[in-house]
């Protein structure tokens, strides 16, 4: 037996009920418990809680005015690139619910009503088990940082990389513009998969990949392979799982974080809004770190440097709306590269590259970030 | 109260006070939350209650009847979520007997505030 109830944190709990009283007994019951719960009175309330936070399971009452309970779950499922949800619906013994319908809205579990305690502690323990079996997003980071361990360009650059991101995508699902693409789901998808940009580099052979320097055009052919490779790895993991939609998002990203907005870019020299969003967001990520960074064979540039690049490059190689948002939120972005400093985030990183000057002092591990 | 007394009164009480216990997990202070918060919500619903009566608003009465319903059972209020249930199915059917019905629910709202009340004067 690996896993004890007592090794697993419980993940809070979202308790939906129109009744206050059933609620706040509930609540009260569940919290003396040892079971951290937050609560919502109605269905569209618990929906935006649930695209908001990080909520992985959720009691629900059946019969509620507005949006019952099974119309909250069916809601809930629709969500594609999100986490597992675990959906437990409660149930009025007087009713004849109909359980089928329940179930084919996508429900986990059942609960009658009036609850009770040792029973309802048992099957949210139940959900809680289930929902950390689900080790996907941390299995997606070693992923990345796998293929980047044989990359110089190491230190916190995929951990930077993601905030960016998410921070570009972030500021873009508060323009009218894309409203209807970017919501709370995509903003923490692209947070997700943006670290495996650059999964496609393993297939890169060492001479290329690992030359200090700048590379020959042959050299680059190889080099721009990586974008390729990445397609396919990811590309054969949406075929095993296609309901997987987060995989399909990290395979976008994968193939067009080097196309360029006017068409100049690779692998395929897609243009403008044929390169898909999430693409267009990482190449502004991605080349704002790559310029801020030192690598052996160059210094870092300033903030000021990179982003007259960035702006330069606006219309041209960037998506002009990323760019925008990338000015929108320069202090952040500033705040973000100092704060995942590579000599801070890694105590070795002067091993890695030998040529340069750390600044020596308490240096936090990069799981304290 | 020991379990035999409870076990003699059970038929007569308005609330299952071993089963609202076990319900708040044994905490005296989650039955007297509950109890407080049952009572509070209960004034409101018998005077909305009331008022859709004397409208004859079916719609509502079903309504109001099957919000008291559930939180009558959430406080092990048997008698009351009875009662409820009784006026919610016949306001549903639009029967004409509701009035009998609301005369039993208001009769047990008046039993239900004095046990109440008796139990937090002793829990206190
Ligand atoms: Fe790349
Ligand atoms: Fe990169």
């Amino acid at each position: 037996m690996i896993s004890h109830d007592h090794d697993v944190a419980q993940a809070p709990i979202l308790l939906v009920d129109d009744d206050p009283a059933c609620l706040g007994m509930l609540s009260d019951v569940l919290n003396a418990l040892g079971m951290p719960v937050v609560t919502a009175r109605d269905g569209n309330e618990a929906l935006e809680m649930i695209c908001q936070g990080d909520i992985r399971i959720v009691l629900s009452d059946w019969q509620m005015p507005g949006m019952s309970g099974v119309e909250l779950c069916r809601r809930v499922r629709q969500r594609t690139l999100s986490s597992y949800v675990y959906f437990i619906l409660l149930t009025s013994l007087d009713r004849k619910h109909n359980l089928i319908s329940g179930l084919r809205a996508g429900a986990d579990d059942f609960v009658n009503k009036p609850f009770d305690p040792e029973e309802l502690q048992t099957r949210l323990r139940t959900a809680n088990r289930i929902v950390s079996l689900e080790s996907r997003n941390v299995i997606i980071f070693a992923l990345a940082k796998l293929a980047e361990s044989r990359d110089p360009e190491t230190g916190a650059h995929l951990e930077r990389m993601r905030e960016y991101s998410r921070l570009l995508a972030e500021d873009l699902s508060n323009q009218p513009k894309y409203a209807d693409i970017v919501d709370a789901d995509y903003v923490r998808t692209i947070y997700l998969t943006s670290p495996l940009h650059d999964i496609g580099k393993v297939g890169i052979p060492d001479h290329v990949l690992l030359k200090p320097g700048k590379l020959t055009p042959e050299e680059f052919e190889i080099m721009k392979q990586h974008t390729l490779i990445g397609f396919h790895t990811l590309d054969a993991a949406v075929r095993e799982q296609p309901q997987a939609a987060y995989l399909r998002f990290a395979r976008d990203i994968a193939v067009s974080h080097h196309e360029k907005y006017n068409g100049s870019g690779y692998p395929h020299g897609l243009k403008g809004e044929d390169i898909p969003l999430c693409g267009r967001i990482v190449a502004v990520a991605d080349v704002y770190d790559a310029l801020t960074t030192a690598r052996v064979y160059k210094e870092a540039f300033s903030h000021e440097k990179a982003r007259e690049i960035i702006r330069e490059g606006s219309g041209s190689h960037f998506d002009p709306d990323i760019v925008d948002a990338f000015f929108r939120h320069e202090q952040e972005i500033i705040e973000i590269n100092e704060r995942l400093n590579d000599s801070l985030v890694y105590a070795d990183a002067s091993k890695m590259t030998p040529e340069m000057n750390f600044p020596l002092g308490s240096i936090p591990t990069a799981n304290g970030v | 109260m020991n379990g035999e007394t409870a076990q003699v009164f059970a038929e007569e009480q308005s609330i299952n006070w071993e089963s609202l216990k076990s319900r708040c997990i044994g905490r005296l202070d989650l039955v007297q939350k509950a109890l407080s918060r049952f009572q509070e919500h209960l004034v409101g619903d018998l005077e909305a209650l009331e008022i859709a009566a004397e409208s004859r608003n079916c719609e509502e009465i079903a309504r109001i009847a099957h919000r008291i319903k559930g939180t009558s059972l959430t406080v092990s209020a048997d008698r009351l979520a009875e009662f409820a249930m009784d006026l919610e199915q016949k306001a549903e059917k639009h029967e004409d007997a509701m009035d009998d019905s609301l005369s039993e629910i208001r009769e047990e709202c008046c039993r239900l505030s004095e046990a109440i009340e008796q139990q937090i004067a002793k829990e206190i």
